[in-house]
């Protein structure tokens, strides 16, 4: 089977974000970047169906040098190639904007499989896979928590829904699944891995290889401003050493909350 | 501030969903006239739920029925949505940001080639142009964001950011038939709940729970240590139970339990929306955190900062000491 696995490079979770001067965007220096979650759960299923049922998987990326750290990382975890879109310029991009740029770069590849995070660490759209499968033409599921090969031509896949439920149903192929977390243990590259990444075919495109008009690379929505959330509401601070802070907690709970 | 709105209601078990009702409360109130607010609902056999429905939309309800939406699925409410929106002329489309509308509203916006606002929280005027408000870099910001281009603009809404007003009456319903014509939507196997596991934490009073900051599994003793002291249930948000150091049955938020207890102890955990919404209705919240900045204190009744390996241990012996006191 041809599989697809898209990932996306984001500041790691713990990194000190800060607003840049513009207003409109975060100060990328002196910050850490790795695969964002989803993504990592995404070429871990994707992987897995090439275990089970053979072919290959290629791992996509849109993004500028910091991608390229992203796919020799997935290289590393067992990708077999990798297309790398090379451009910072929808950095800031809506989901359907950054939709159409992967769906360009793998549409005349014709993967049958497509795999992506359910959601981003930093913009957390929440949208790329739905409406990358809208573009290829393909069927979607979205929050995926399982995938099994049914023959050659269909995937039995198992995804969250609202309260709690889970709704098993059986798709077609073409198909562009977006991964939740925590439904696998995720492989780390392993040292043959790490050693045979920089060795496996790499394909870069810019954006205007990818042929996409300026009307279509258009921004639909744009980020004026960035800014550290209004506090609406503010908790109590409990000051103090742990000791005190601990006693006068308790107290509160007691006497002022009245919970215990 | 805006002219046509379109409200996508969702329902469930015969019974429209809160969110629909925020939505609606979000419509209205930025409506330039609450008589341009409208609503849609596809279903079998919900006359009664666009009647209500009817009842917060003065614009009126288009119900389109038939046994191909008896059931969601993405492809048929894509067709049927993308081909009325397109009729309706609608500005804006609103719905609530439900695990189904992650799934199908997406597709939808790449359909109309529509720009798309998820999970917004907020939705402000700046002379003619609206401001959507979301989280972006794990709710660490808040980003303002316009909209370019002309057509309908989809906005999916955060649980919880719009509370329902009143229903203002006066919408009417006009049923349509379902033309889902060429689409075969996907073969649905089964529905069924996700894991609930042993401990039905909605009873518990006391619950503690511990997130992706409590370190690792042998840290989350911790956490079990203080529940035990305090007589509660142990609750997680969903790292731990990604990285296998609880059981799933565990989890509490949007994808696992939903909780009120008296009093809810988080420890390590941030504050994503996403457990947010699981855990909001309690009565008193206690959050630590090693950072100042976590989102949780701002939904917490009483903040800590600092370590948990500090701050934990000494909770215990002070409610042990208050116990025997």
């Amino acid at each position: 089977m041809k599989i697809l696995c898209c990932i996306k490079q984001v500041p790691e979770k713990d990194a000190r974000i800060r607003v840049a001067s513009d207003g409109a965007w975060i100060v990328e220096e002196g910050i850490s970047w790795a695969i964002s979650e989803c993504d990592r759960y995404a070429v871990e299923a994707a992987l897995r169906l090439k275990e089970s049922i053979g072919g290959e998987v290629c791992v996509l990326s849109v993004g500028d040098d910091k991608a390229s750290k992203g796919i020799k990382e997935a290289l590393a975890m067992g990708c077999d190639r990798a297309i790398h879109v090379q451009t910072d310029a929808v950095a800031r991009a809506d989901a359907v904007t950054i939709a159409k740029v992967i769906a360009r770069a793998a549409k005349d590849e014709q993967f049958e499989a497509v795999f992506c995070g359910v959601q981003s660490d930093d913009l957390g759209y929440n949208a790329v896979a739905p409406a990358v499968a809208e573009l290829l033409g393909a069927r979607h599921m979205q929050i995926v928590l399982s995938v099994e090969p049914v023959g050659e031509s269909a995937l039995k896949v198992s995804h969250e829904l609202d309260n709690n439920l889970i709704e098993t149903a059986e798709i077609s192929l073409p198909a562009v699944l977006g991964v939740q977390t925590g439904i696998y243990d995720v492989r780390y590259a392993s040292l043959k891995g790490i050693m045979s990444a920089g060795s496996k075919p790499q394909t870069r495109y810019s954006l205007e290889d990818l042929g996409l008009s300026e009307a279509e690379l258009a921004p639909k929505v744009t980020i004026e401003s960035l800014a550290v959330p209004e506090r609406t509401h503010q908790a109590e601070m409990i000051e103090g050493d742990p000791a005190t802070m601990a006693h006068t907690l308790v107290e509160k709970l007691k006497t002022q909350a009245k919970v215990l | 501030m805006a002219k046509k709105i379109l409200v996508v209601a969702e329902h469930r078990d015969g019974a429209l969903k809160g969110i629909t009702k925020e939505a609606l409360t979000a419509a209205l109130q930025v409506a330039d006239d609450a008589a341009e607010v409208s609503a849609v609902i596809l279903g079998q056999g919900v006359d009664a739920l666009a009647d209500e429905l009817a009842s917060w939309a003065p614009g009126g309800v288009v119900l389109f029925e038939g046994s191909e939406v008896e059931q969601y699925t993405p492809e048929v409410y894509v067709k049927v949505l993308g081909d009325f929106i397109k009729e309706s002329g609608a500005e804006l489309v609103l719905t609530g940001n439900s695990y189904q509308a992650i799934d199908y509203f997406p597709r939808l916006a790449a359909v109309l080639d529509a720009p798309l606002v998820p999970d917004c929280t907020a939705i402000e005027s700046d002379g003619d142009k609206l401001v959507f408000v979301r989280k972006v870099m794990n709710g660490k910001l808040d980003a303002r964001c316009t909209v370019n281009g002309e057509g309908p603009t989809l906005v999916s809404l955060q649980q919880g950011a719009f509370p329902p007003s009143g229903a203002p009456g006066g919408g009417a319903v006009e049923k349509k038939a379902v033309d889902a014509g060429g689409i075969e939507p996907r073969k649905i196997l089964s529905i069924e709940p996700g894991e609930t596991g042993e401990v039905d934490l909605s009873e518990a009073e006391i619950i503690v729970a511990g997130g992706r900051g409590v370190g690792d599994e042998e840290k989350f003793k911790l956490v079990f240590d203080l529940a035990e002291a305090l007589g509660g249930a142990v609750g997680a948000s969903r790292p731990p139970c990604d990285s296998g150091w609880v059981e799933s049955f565990r989890q509490i938020g949007s994808s696992g339990q939903v909780v009120a207890p008296k009093l809810y102890i988080a420890l390590g955990i941030s504050g994503a929306i996403q457990h947010l919404v699981g855990m909001r209705g309690s009565q008193c919240i206690v959050a630590v955190n090693r950072d100042p900045n976590a989102p949780i204190f701002q939904e917490a009744t009483y903040g800590l900062v600092g370590d948990l390996a500090e701050i934990v241990p000494a909770l215990i012996e002070a409610v042990k000491e208050s116990q025997e006191a």
